[in-house]
């Protein structure tokens, strides 16, 4: 097995050494939607959606009701759109949704482990409930067991996990049959502090390292941020933003600067050499208290620096302010809805 | 010109505001009042210590309780709600023992993670049967205001049972509030609220914080930054810290800060950082950027602006990466 | 063989060799067998879980005692038979009969444990979104049930046909002669099995807590067959109060086995064989139908 060294194992530097990292993880989407519709009776819960989603990381928004979950169910082939169709990783999911089941990895939100076996039974068993061979399956199930954070404790009942571990096995079976792409539904449900970075982390890496495309649902936007790099909103049952994760926000924005001391002088100089600023109010900037310097060219950051070096004063930050992921989330929905975002759901 | 003399008062409150504040109890800086004290408190479930001797006191405004699962924090916000004795130790609130003395409860208002018992009712009955047992004067008054402070006037007429888990978290927080209390002890209120109404929440408590004595528990660090005055850590059993958590980085001295800078041309920016003492070390981070550890961040900061003009790199992005509530936490729980 | 590449980590300077084979996850190449697999797969899960293997010793112990006891019955019946040789023993209806009431025990024990823990603690969820489908989710469920039965009454009653033959005074032509009643004696137990359990699963399929579903299997089975006596016993008179042992598990059993060995009749059976084949059948089917109808429809 391990004279196929060329292609997907990793080399020392843990990057993938093969084709898969050259122009990303191929070309080809890794879920296109076509006019898809899903009523149930009178309620229409997606509304003729046209979305191709790329082979990345993509973070999935929506409030509750917004019909994300509807979505999730027929791209993996639970159910069938009213109208339209759908395929991810080339299957149609209504005529090969086996086959898309095959390929894609499910992590869902819910409890959904069985209390009475054990980690390594369970997920070697969901391995060969996708295909693999018996004992391959057993092999994979113990290696990512491991490579998820559990150790010993894949060997005992899962009746005795705690929220962290649960949900550690969940991804564990999500990705053991070596899947081309993965949903996580709310993946850091209920961990803590340390057990959600953690989490944030392996999403990551099963992403970067191994190519496998990753589209997460989470109500976290810093979550997306950190784990995504494009990013799809539905609202409504209607598709309201798809797009790069980069490009958001980053438009024309003002200069937040923060000193230690002497924040008058500071402005004061500034507004000389030509550069408007003034002092942030601290609510909108979540309370830190940074100057803004108004933006019209680079060579304001310039000014800041030479300024800051002549008043000997501590340059403790320098960022371009931007729309935040909130920011454009609030707008979208906002806009949709004409006014309050409450009461809705 | 009358030459102006300064009174021996002012100059004495000067030299006081400029010394160190007096801590009392954890947690409480200054002279302030705590509004709860958890005074030396122990809870043991016979041979378990979950709690462990955790002492501190909370004022007014908000605060967050924080800590790994399993390492005590749920036991101590049970007790703080009166939900559960203290095995050794007391709980004073607005000085007075709370202990046997439910009447102390009364000014509470507790957003819980249990689920709610009535998914019978609609939101407004919901809202409406807490007025109704705290003895509101103006039940009706108090349920439309607690519901509207909430934003959920258009989905009160729907049953409880039908809510989504976001709405239903929102229902309990104007259940909570409707008998205006001046305490409120939230356990992950934002749970299964979308992102929307994650930020309206978070504005909220900000707001109520202005006014009322708020605790949270929360394990979104990056949300709790954003409302959070002080924290409090909770690891092990035992008080692992309190306060300001931009203070509490500063404890960590073994620790060099982390700074993330993002130029024009990263590498020549390095070679001048590293000639300087309060750089101790300097790693490329892609191709823009660098990230460099110190050890004395006031003087590195200090230094930067100049030592980048004299190199002539053009300073795009400077950001401490460990000062976040994350990276504090993760200090404090490390073994 | 593929041909080596040239190794990476020969270093040429220094002449040295080395490799690192194993640094984390990999990715899989290895063969995947498709739905197919995934059935059957689940289908050997199933009657594990059902039997209590690989699980605490108290989950085992009811289906092995029935084993001993359905298996010694035989045994002991085969021991007179070969000892004692002119005592007669156990007819097939009778032990029909026998089988029928260990075999509604054993359902009662399997057919919780096939579909009520999947759904009660959310499991579906992960197996629906497997390289199966709801449809294949109940028939393998329905298989896997369905050879757990016929170990209790198949294979034991053909082993007694088996033994039977070899103690005859000649085997060769005994195992000819009586090749019919084999074919009889097989029909009932595959049809008792698979009565019994797909009548169990059903019923298991309505709730999702094995501690319900047992006690409505057995009280189902035991209810059924005490109202049916009574009322027909009541109705003995009117010309078509045998229709109404149709209704039970029980007479209907019994009656099938004693249609095909007329002559240990005790008293007359009012149909023909077919008629219960028939009837039965149907009720299998119906069973099946009601499971699918339970799985199925996207919820």
């Amino acid at each position: 097995m391990t004279d196929r060294g060329s292609t997907s194992t990793l080399s020392l530097n843990g990057t993938l050494s093969s084709s898969l990292t050259n122009g990303a993880f191929g070309d080809a989407p890794a879920v296109e939607i076509r006019g898809v519709r899903k009523s149930f009776g009178n309620v229409v819960a997606l509304e003729r959606l046209d979305l191709t989603i790329p082979k990345a990381a993509v973070g999935l928004l929506g409030a509750n009701g917004a019909g994300k979950t509807t979505l999730l169910r027929i791209l993996l082939g639970l159910t069938d759109p009213t109208e339209g169709k759908a395929s991810v990783l080339g299957y149609d999911t209504q005529t090969d949704g086996v086959r898309v089941r095959e390929r894609v990895g499910y992590m869902p939100e819910s409890d959904c482990l069985p209390s009475g076996t054990t980690a390594a039974d369970f997920v070697g068993h969901m391995a060969e409930m996708s295909g693999l061979p018996a004992r391959a399956a057993r092999q994979r199930a113990a290696d990512v067991l491991y490579h998820v954070g559990l150790d010993e404790e894949r060997y005992r009942l899962i009746k005795g996990f705690s929220t962290g571990m649960k949900q550690r096995v969940k991804l564990a079976q999500a990705i053991v049959h070596d899947p081309g792409l993965v949903f996580l539904d709310e993946p850091t449900n209920g961990m803590d502090p340390q057990g959600r970075d953690e989490m944030l982390d392996l999403i990551k890496r099963i992403h970067k390292m191994l190519g496998i495309a990753v589209i997460v649902s989470s109500h976290i936007l810093e979550d997306i941020e950190r784990v995504c790099d494009h990013v799809v909103i539905l609202n409504n049952g209607k598709l309201m933003l798809s797009q790069p994760l980069e490009g958001i926000g980053t438009e024309q924005g003002d200069l937040l600067v923060r000193v230690d001391t002497r924040h008058d002088e500071f402005i004061q100089r500034l507004g000389a050499l030509g550069f408007p600023a003034t002092m942030g109010s601290t609510d909108e900037l979540h309370g830190r208290e940074e100057i803004v310097v108004r933006f019209d060219g680079d060579q304001v950051y310039d000014a800041v620096r030479d300024v800051a070096a002549e008043m000997e004063i501590a340059l403790r930050s320098l960022r371009k302010r931007a729309r935040s992921l909130e920011d454009v989330y609030i707008g979208e929905v906002e806009a949709s809805e004409g006014g309050a975002t409450g009461g809705r759901s | 010109m009358k030459k102006k003399t300064r009174s021996y008062a002012s100059i004495v409150n000067e030299q006081l505001q400029q010394a160190q504040p007096v801590v009392s109890l954890p947690g409480v800086t200054g002279g302030a009042e705590p509004t709860i004290v958890v005074n030396h408190v122990s809870k043991w479930f016979g041979d378990i210590v979950a709690v462990s001797d955790v002492n501190f006191g909370v004022v007014p405004g908000v605060t967050a309780l924080l800590g790994p699962n399993g390492a005590g924090k749920s036991t101590v916000l049970k007790m703080m709600s009166g939900l559960l004795n203290p095995s050794s130790g007391d709980i004073l609130i607005h000085g007075k023992s709370a202990r046997g003395n439910l009447g102390t409860y009364r000014r509470f208002g507790l957003v819980h993670e249990s689920e709610l018992v009535y998914p019978f009712l609609t939101g407004r009955e919901f809202v409406r049967l807490n007025a109704i047992t705290q003895k509101m004067k103006d039940v009706n008054g108090a349920t439309e205001r607690a519901i509207a402070t909430v934003e959920m006037a258009s989905a009160a007429d729907r049953r409880v049972g039908g809510y989504s888990k976001g709405m239903r978290q929102r229902i309990k927080v104007a259940a909570a509030l409707v008998h205006e209390p001046d305490v409120l002890l939230m356990d992950e209120p934002l749970n299964g609220m979308d992102p929307a109404q994650r930020a309206h929440m978070i504005n909220l408590i900000r707001e109520l914080g202005k006014t009322k004595t708020i605790l949270v528990s929360s394990h979104v660090l990056a949300e709790v930054e954003r409302f959070a005055d002080s924290i409090i850590v909770i690891v092990n059993g035992k008080l692992a810290a309190a306060g300001d958590y931009h203070a509490i980085r500063e404890k960590f001295d073994d620790r060099d800060h982390s700074v993330r800078i993002r130029a024009d041309h990263p590498r020549w920016l390095a070679v001048a950082l590293i000639g300087h003492p309060a750089t101790r070390s300097i790693r490329v981070d892609g191709e823009s950027r660098i990230v460099a550890e110190t050890n004395d961040v006031r003087a590195f900061y200090r230094a930067l602006p100049a030592l980048a003009k004299r190199a002539n790199v053009r300073l795009y992005e400077v950001q401490a990466t460990d000062e976040s509530l994350q990276s504090v936490f993760s200090y404090l729980v490390e073994r | 063989m593929v041909a080596p590449s040239q190794p990476t980590s020969f270093d040429n300077e220094t002449g040295r060799y080395g490799e690192v084979y194993d640094r984390g996850y990999k990715h899989y190449d290895g063969e995947r067998l498709g739905r197919k697999h995934a059935f059957n797969a689940l289908v050997r899960y199933s009657m594990q879980r059902a039997l209590g293997l690989k699980k605490k010793w108290t989950a085992k112990i009811v289906p092995i005692i029935l084993y001993v006891v359905v298996l010694g019955t035989v045994l002991i019946l085969i021991g007179i038979e070969a000892f004692l040789p002119d005592t007669t023993t156990m007819s097939y209806p009778e032990f029909f009969i026998f089988i029928f009431i260990i075999e509604g025990m054993f359902v009662a024990t399997i057919a919780p444990e096939m579909l009520c823990p999947d759904r009660r603690e959310n499991v579906l969820t992960l197996y629906f979104s497997r390289a199966i489908s709801r449809l294949d989710y109940v028939l393998a469920k329905l298989i896997a049930t369905g050879i757990l039965t016929l170990t209790i009454s198949l294979v034991p009653v053909v082993l007694l046909w088996l033994f039977r033959q070899l103690l005859a005074d000649s085997p060769l032509s005994a195992l000819k002669d009586n090749a019919g009643d084999l074919g009889k004696v097989a029909l009932t137990g595959t049809l008792i099995a698979l009565y019994l359990g797909a009548g169990g699963l059903m019923v298991a399929s309505f709730t999702s807590r094995k501690s319900i579903a047992v006690p409505i299997i057995i009280v189902g089975y035991g209810v059924t067959e005490a109202l049916v006596s009574a009322v027909g016993y009541a109705l003995r008179d009117q010309s078509w109060s045998d229709y109404i042992f149709f209704l039970s598990p029980g007479s209907l059993a019994g009656n099938l086995a004693y249609s095909f060995f007329p002559d240990l009749e005790v008293e007359a059976i009012p149909f023909e064989w077919w008629a219960y084949v028939s009837a039965l059948a149907i009720t299998i089917v119906i069973a099946c139908a009601v499971m699918v109808w339970r799985y199925v429809p996207e919820d």
